[in-house]
């Protein structure tokens, strides 16, 4: 009898991913999940409009795509028809997929967004990125590595190698991110690729940062799957 | 983690050496091996092996290792790949430490169990081996050049090692045309055994070596090469010069040493954060270990420009600031004490310091009354017309300044070389050009400042 090692992967759902990077201190965006319209709006009522809605479902890799999201959501009536629409739009799509429910979320609209990944290098093993999010990191190709563990002020450096590190820096009167706070995510997301052996790759896209702070408002986290002989 | 340097050290240091395949055949490669070993200078002794032989370069020749009358620390290894597990045993016998496989025919050319067959033999019999598929190794200290070319003739403080001989030997022939030499030219090849992480941790502890220029087309263990990486840099500079950045690049690295060229932002992030500065074309890795291995660590990124000519002011100036380099004004006073011994009476009281006067005096007194006023971490003078006096101005106050130093000569005819070379040869980093005395300021003010953030941790 021959046997072949498949190793395969899933990624976690939004709110197992959440649940995971906030254990670890790694802030996210306030949320909860619904699976009817009246239990999504008592989560709404808790966190405060607007709000965002993303479906949950181990099926579906790209929410968008599935019709599964929708931002700004300034309030109830708003929320209700939404919730319902996006029921109708992603079953329609997706037959095929299985829904655990909708995620409510607060929706932060803020001046910059970066990207943060941690990945396993096929050299260096675990490895952070950071990057401005939109369109600079990939059209620029602006994002800065480091091998974890990493230190904080590894973290700040990164930051500050970024070839648009003036745009964090308070541009024309903003005030500038707080960079301390990124720091901390790097770190973060590096340890969490040390100590979860079974987690192949994290992206936080995008980490809102503000002067006051910053969190992450969406994660894809992928899971190796144990191998199957 | 534990290494086993000595005999590595063994090697490099050795008393008794076989030459297999030594050839008097110029027309061979291996034919250049012989007078390399001799010309270099190698006090030990040498025992050509050829069976076709009787005597090769003046010295008695043997059919086989085996036939050596002598125990040997070092076999060097210059014949067909199938030659080589054989000739490895017939080492180990011998007592050897190790050998130099320069002989191709492994991974690079898609024979990746030639270099796995070789490592067995050589773990089994307890051996270490640089290669296959190399230029050879120099060392200087030893006086042992057993390279093809070139030959280790100027003592200096580069250890240049890389991937690629020619790469190697190209910052060799610099460093040695310019007075400057070096301590080591190790070319690694296919890295079957020893490889790039204990070369730079070996040349770490060498007395001789001041800074170590890496060439690296991929890097086969990422774990030992951060762990050699951080217990270097704390140490001695270490500069490195990795291709592969582009889809081509990394095209002809698979197909030259068969090595994965890997993610090249995430080998920036590496270096910048275990403290190794890296060079992004070949004058960068010498220019930068050139700085690191002669200029004393700047206290900050101030910069003094003195030159003969506004036009090499200007170019400075802009390097300066694309290095992150920090050009003061000059302050009243010292503007004043200028003026009153009469200098630059045609050229501009700033920085860059234009003097508008090819005499070495003027820039005798410019850059002793600058280094007094404490102006500026690094002084560069721009030599920029035929200056004589300027090397010998340069190791009088590398002596007695403040300030760092260091020179940029450029556009100095046939005065040029001469004092270059003098300069060099006194270890006074000078350069070409004042973008790349710039540069390389940058470079060594990067690395003072990991110096410093790792001083401040501990």
């Amino acid at each position: 009898m021959t046997s072949v090692a498949v190793q395969t992967s899933h990624m976690l759902p939004e709110p197992d991913a959440a649940g995971l990077l906030a254990s670890c201190g790694i802030p996210y965006v306030e949320h909860g999940v619904a699976a009817t319209a009246d239990a999504a709006v008592a989560v709404a009522a808790s966190i405060g409009y607007p709000v965002v809605l993303k479906v949950v479902s181990p099926d579906i890799v790209h929410k968008t795509d599935a019709g599964g999201v929708v931002l700004d959501l300034k309030d109830e009536q708003a929320l209700r028809e939404a919730f319902v629409e996006l029921l109708a739009r992603v079953s329609t799509r997706r037959m095929d997929a299985r829904i655990d429910g909708v995620l409510v979320g607060r929706h932060v609209s803020a001046r910059r967004e970066l990207i943060v990944g941690a990945v396993r290098d096929a050299t260096f093993g675990p490895t952070v990125m950071v990057g401005l999010g939109g369109i600079f990191a990939e059209a620029l190709s602006d994002v800065v590595f480091r091998v974890a563990p990493l230190r904080h002020g590894d973290g700040l450096e990164m930051l500050g190698e970024l070839r648009a590190a003036h745009l964090l820096e308070g541009f024309r009167g903003e005030r500038p991110i707080d960079p301390d706070e990124v720091a901390e995510i790097l770190v973060r997301v590096g340890d969490l690729l040390l100590t979860h052996p079974e987690i192949a790759e994290i992206d936080l896209n995008p980490v809102a940062a503000a002067a006051d702070g910053c969190m992450a408002l969406d994660a894809r986290v992928i899971v190796r799957d144990s191998e199957i002989g | 983690m534990v290494h086993d340097d000595d005999a590595i050290w063994r090697m490099l240091k050795a008393r008794r050496v076989a030459v297999v395949g030594a050839s008097q055949d110029p027309k061979k490669l291996s034919g250049t091996l012989m007078p390399s070993i001799l010309t270099g200078g190698f006090t030990g002794e040498v025992f050509p092996v050829n069976p076709k032989a009787d005597m090769i370069a003046g010295l008695k020749a043997y059919p086989s290792v085996s036939d050596i009358p002598s125990t040997l620390d070092l076999v060097i290894i210059a014949v067909p790949a199938k030659f080589v597990p054989g000739i490895l045993h017939e080492a180990a016998d011998k007592g050897a430490a190790g050998a130099i496989v320069i002989s191709a025919g492994g991974r690079e050319s898609g024979k990746p169990q030639f270099d796995k067959e070789i490592l067995q033999i050589a773990r089994e019999r307890g051996l270490r081996f640089f290669g296959p598929n190399i230029q050879g190794v120099a060392y200087a200290p030893n006086n042992l050049s057993a390279v093809f070319w070139p030959v280790l003739t100027v003592p200096g403080p580069i250890a240049m090692v890389g991937q690629s001989g020619t790469v190697v030997a190209a910052i060799t022939d610099w460093a040695q045309d310019e007075g400057l030499g070096v301590s080591a030219a190790i070319s690694l090849g296919n890295q079957a055994d020893i490889c790039e992480s204990d070369v730079v941790r070996l040349l770490a502890d060498d007395e001789q070596t001041r800074a170590i220029a890496l060439y690296l087309e991929g890097v086969d263990d990422g774990a030992r090469f951060v762990a050699a990486i951080k217990e270097v840099t704390p140490k001695k500079p270490l500069v490195i010069l990795k291709c592969g950045r582009s889809q081509r690049g990394r095209e002809a690295v698979a197909s030259h040493t068969g090595s994965l060229a890997g993610s090249d932002k995430v080998f920036s992030g590496v270096c910048r954060q275990f403290g190794v500065v890296r060079a992004d074309d070949s004058e960068s890795l010498y220019d930068a270990a050139k700085i690191l291995a002669c200029m004393r660590l700047p206290a900050g990124r101030r910069v003094l420009v003195i030159s003969s000519s506004g036009g090499t002011c200007a170019l400075a100036a802009d390097a300066g600031e694309a290095h992150g380099l920090i050009l003061p004004d000059l302050p009243d006073d010292l503007v004043t004490a200028l003026r009153d011994v009469g200098l630059a009476e045609w050229g501009s009281f700033t920085n860059p310091l234009d003097l508008a006067s090819p005499f070495v005096d003027q820039f005798r007194a410019a850059m002793r009354m600058a280094d007094e006023a404490d102006v500026a971490d690094v002084i560069l003078p721009v030599f920029g017309d035929p200056i004589s006096g300027a090397a010998e101005l340069m190791i009088e106050l590398a002596a007695e300044s403040r300030a760092c130093l260091c020179a940029a000569y450029f556009g100095g005819g046939a005065v040029e070389p001469v004092e270059r070379r003098l300069m060099q040869h006194a270890g006074v980093a000078v350069f070409p050009s004042p973008e790349r005395a710039m540069k390389a300021i940058g470079a060594s003010c990067w690395y003072a400042e990991q110096r410093r953030k790792w001083e401040a941790e501990t």
